[in-house]
């Protein structure tokens, strides 16, 4: 579960707060790593938390420091599992079927804890071995929809290389990817409504703009209105990653 | 005869045998040829004892299989080679969208966590059969790490439609 907290303005936030990082206990550090499969480059897990501060790096520099700090990484990522950690456990997300599958030396560990990004935020992202480059190509960018929950009208259309969280009181988001709705992503407007039948069904706005070319795209609206649509978890509470839409 | 005292003794048979002349001198040589009756089995290089081992998981035994030896679980799935403690990404995160607006001055949008000091939001643009500037015309900003908000100074039903693009420097 990705540490939320609340803003002033109510609103909900999942980057990390200070104040966690700065509960680090004596001689412990607050750390955020992510495992990827050296092979295939895929995301094997994240943890983050508070363990053991590496000694003595701040005399070495140059070569020494980096292979300082890659000895200090080595020691601590060796004592974590999704089944435990030796260290103190702030939040964690794990694919533990592909950490079971992972042979040893088949992952690369690396600190992510400079990006201040959420637990999982990886989830989607790529490890190029070769180069050394941890990276989110176009195959990692989902496509999502924001809906407000009392109008059920979609409010935002978004393309993130990383997952969305709600964060707007009285709006949920939604993973469209893979869904039939992801092929008039960016056309997307207008509302869900249940009909006749009990099933779910989207209308699109039959707006224009000022050239007199629809919102909605015919195309985009053959889509809109042909989708079948589960938006049974529109009455759930949010989960961390968007409730993916039911996929047919 | 009894005494009390002790007596010497210089040992130069056994069995009949002359006793071997001892590598250190004071020291008895004694050259191991049965174990429990059985005859020792010739080392494969001279001197050293040739050991078997006996298999087990208590104290001072090595588990072993099919002629195999078999350590705890690893649990470390980078093996004991190194971790990348440097590693290069790509300059930037982007992420984009668009929110609508209807009968609404003001409308947020959910985005992917970022740290504010480093990202920037940028309002591309609006499409809307919405003719007056109050109606149209917006402001867009990154309101907190997670959401962006536009603003108008005047409602309108008609749909207005403003696209953005959130990037961060990482």
């Amino acid at each position: 579960m990705a540490l939320a907290c609340r803003t002033p303005i109510g609103a909900i936030e999942y980057v990390v707060p200070q104040s966690v990082q700065d509960a680090a206990p004596q001689g412990a550090i607050y750390v955020h790593l992510a495992w990827f499969n050296v092979g295939n480059g895929r995301w094997i897990g994240e943890w983050a938390g508070y363990a053991q501060s590496p000694e003595r790096i701040q005399r070495l520099f140059g070569e020494r420091r980096l292979h300082a700090l890659d000895q200090w990484v080595h020691h601590i990522q060796r004592r974590i599992t999704p089944y435990g950690s030796e260290w103190y456990t702030v939040d964690a997300e794990w694919d533990v079927d592909r950490y079971d599958a992972c042979p040893v030396g088949g992952a690369v560990c690396l600190d992510v804890t400079r990006f201040g990004w959420p637990v999982g935020d990886h989830i989607w992202h790529r490890w190029d071995d070769l180069h050394r480059l941890l990276d989110w190509p176009d195959s990692s960018g989902h496509r999502f929809i924001e809906i407000d929950v009392r109008t059920l009208r979609v409010e935002a259309q978004q393309h993130s290389h990383r997952p969305l969280r709600d964060a707007v009181p009285g709006q949920k988001v939604f993973d469209i990817t893979g869904t039939p709705l992801e092929r008039a992503w960016g056309g997307i407007h207008g509302r869900f409504v249940q009909r006749g039948n009990g099933l779910w069904g989207f209308e699109p706005d039959t707006g224009y703009d000022r050239a007199g070319r629809p919102l909605v795209l015919p195309a985009e609206r053959k889509t809109l209105i042909e989708a079948v649509i589960d938006l049974q978890p529109i009455a759930t509470v949010p989960n961390k990653i968007g409730i993916p839409l039911s996929r047919y | 005869m009894s005494g009390v005292g002790s007596s010497g003794g210089d040992v130069k048979k056994w069995n009949g045998t002359a006793v071997a002349t001892p590598t250190v001198a004071g020291v008895p040589e004694t050259d191991t040829t049965h174990w429990n009756g059985t005859a020792v089995t010739t080392p494969d290089t001279a001197g050293s004892p040739k050991v078997t081992l006996t298999a087990g998981s208590g104290i001072g035994q090595i588990l072993l299989t099919s002629g195999a030896v078999t350590v705890g679980t690893n649990n470390d799935k980078t093996g004991y080679s190194l971790t990348a403690g440097s590693y290069s990404v790509r300059a930037s995160s982007t992420q984009t969208g668009t929110i609508t607006m209807a009968s609404v001055t003001t409308n947020t949008a959910t985005i992917s966590s970022v740290t504010t000091t480093r990202a920037t939001v940028s309002h591309n643009g609006l499409r809307t059969a919405v003719d007056t500037n109050q109606q149209s015309f917006s402001t867009m900003i990154l309101t907190n790490a997670t959401t962006v908000t536009v603003t108008r100074e005047e409602q309108v039903s008609t749909t207005t439609v403003n696209g953005y693009t959130v990037s961060e420097l990482v």
